[in-house]
């Protein structure tokens, strides 16, 4: 819990011990405190890409960052990112590899690529 | 209550062996202001009368235009497109009675999700075809239809394609008015975003069926032979992206091309160098493994089978 957080919650105990605590008011501190959390938030990058390694190119991307889709970067060229590599260089963490076992069967494809799910969180 | 019988066509098939694989490795065509530009005149007057009541369920249905013979005659058995379907699906091919239509506003910030329409099957038969038909000139401001070439034979449903963004060599569906894309139903697609304004993009969408077993009946060229010239079954030798490993892509064309020659039986993976991967051929030499019915008559020595290990576990 950050210093602003604490001094909302302290605003809010001192309301209750006055006696002018109304519902508004811990409605307005809950969603002050406890929507924004710690004040970080998870942007998520979706990367598919050819293969497990992760310097090999992309086939495909999309951003989710502050809570909403980014506009898709044309042309591809624009790609933030060749490779999952340069992703990780530019401080995203991987928190999903691709599932391998739909890629065993030389005979049938799934989706895109091999697709990794990269975070920050900030 | 009397049920009308099925409506049904037939005339040349218009299309080559090598157009055909192209549609095969691709999952659609495309033909460029095919449709005249009288009749998509005609189809722009039908809509403008609606636009101005910001309907999309009215402008949706486009029925009433199958009543018009201008239009059945026109659009639906378009002599420059119905070779093209006679070649994929048959002769004496039916054609649906139902004409949707996607009209979208302009401007739409927003790209739509990718998808697979509703029924979709992932098969290498082929069995009917979704068309679209850009009645007005379309450009890529006008939030076209956008589609992911060589996607119909990657399995998934909308649930697993929908938080896909951009994708390299996806394809949007621009061109002048009357231009016609024939697409394997499973391709998938999306309207892109509009940046275009104060205007509609209407996208007329129908359907066409087989009413007879596949046979290899289409345009045969002298100078091309699929039993040696196999890059034209492989995306990375076209110099397309392909989403599967290396030629794999090959054999997902080549068994639905043998589908329609009516011959899907013929089609074994054998891999290694085996037909069709494309190692480097002058079209002169046969192919280990070729399909017997692409030899021309000439006797196979013979013919290799193959299981994988998975499909024997």
């Amino acid at each position: 819990m950050n210093e602003q957080q604490k001094q909302q919650i302290q605003e809010c105990v001192k309301w209750l011990e006055q006696g002018t605590l109304t519902g508004q008011r811990l409605h307005d501190t809950f969603e002050q405190v406890v929507a924004h959390g710690d004040g970080k938030r998870q942007d998520l990058l979706y990367l598919q890409s050819n293969g497990l390694n992760v310097e090999w190119p992309l086939l495909g991307m999309r951003l989710f960052v502050d809570g909403k889709w980014e506009p898709e970067p044309e042309p591809e060229e624009d790609w933030p990112y060749k490779s999952v590599a340069e992703a990780i260089k530019d401080g995203w963490r991987i928190i999903r590899f691709p599932n391998e076992a739909q890629e065993l069967d030389e005979n049938h494809k799934y989706g895109l690529g091999f697709e990794f799910i990269l975070e920050k969180y900030r | 209550m009397k049920t009308a019988p099925m409506i049904t066509h037939d005339c040349k098939p218009t299309l080559t062996d090598r157009q055909v694989i192209k549609f095969c490795r691709l999952g659609y065509l495309k033909l460029e202001a095919a449709v005249a530009p009288e009749v998509c005149a005609k189809i722009i007057d039908f809509f403008r009368e609606k636009e101005p009541r910001d309907n999309l369920d009215e402008m949706g249905d486009a029925c009433a235009l199958m009543e018009e013979d201008w239009f059945l005659q026109g659009l639906v058995l378009c002599p420059s497109v119905i070779g093209a379907i006679r070649s994929l699906v048959g002769a004496n091919f039916i054609y649906s009675n139902y004409m949707a239509n996607h009209p979208g506003r302009c401007p739409e910030p927003d790209t739509l999700n990718w998808h697979v329409d509703g029924g979709n099957m992932h098969t290498f038969a082929l069995n009917y075809l979704q068309v679209f038909c850009l009645p007005q000139d379309t450009t890529v401001e006008m939030g076209p239809t956008e589609i992911v070439p060589g996607s119909h034979f990657l399995l998934s449903q909308s649930s697993q394609v929908d938080h896909y963004g951009a994708i390299k060599g996806s394809k949007k569906c621009i061109g002048p008015a009357g231009t016609v894309f024939i697409t394997c139903y499973p391709i998938w697609h999306r309207r892109y975003k509009a940046i275009a304004t104060d205007c509609w993009r209407h996208v007329l969408k129908y359907w066409y069926y087989r009413n007879t077993a596949p046979t290899r009946d289409w345009v045969i060229e002298d100078d091309f032979d699929p039993a040696t010239h196999c890059n034209d079954f492989s995306m990375i030798a076209q110099g397309e992206p392909s989403y599967r490993r290396n030629f794999l892509s090959a054999y997902d064309t080549a068994r639905m091309y043998m589908w329609l020659c009516g011959h899907e039986d013929e089609f074994k993976y054998i891999g290694g160098t085996a037909w069709p991967g494309p190692i480097p051929n002058d079209g002169t030499q046969e192919r280990y493994a070729t399909p017997p019915s692409l030899l021309n008559g000439r006797k196979v020595a013979y013919q290799p089978e193959a299981n994988s290990i998975l499909s024997t576990r």
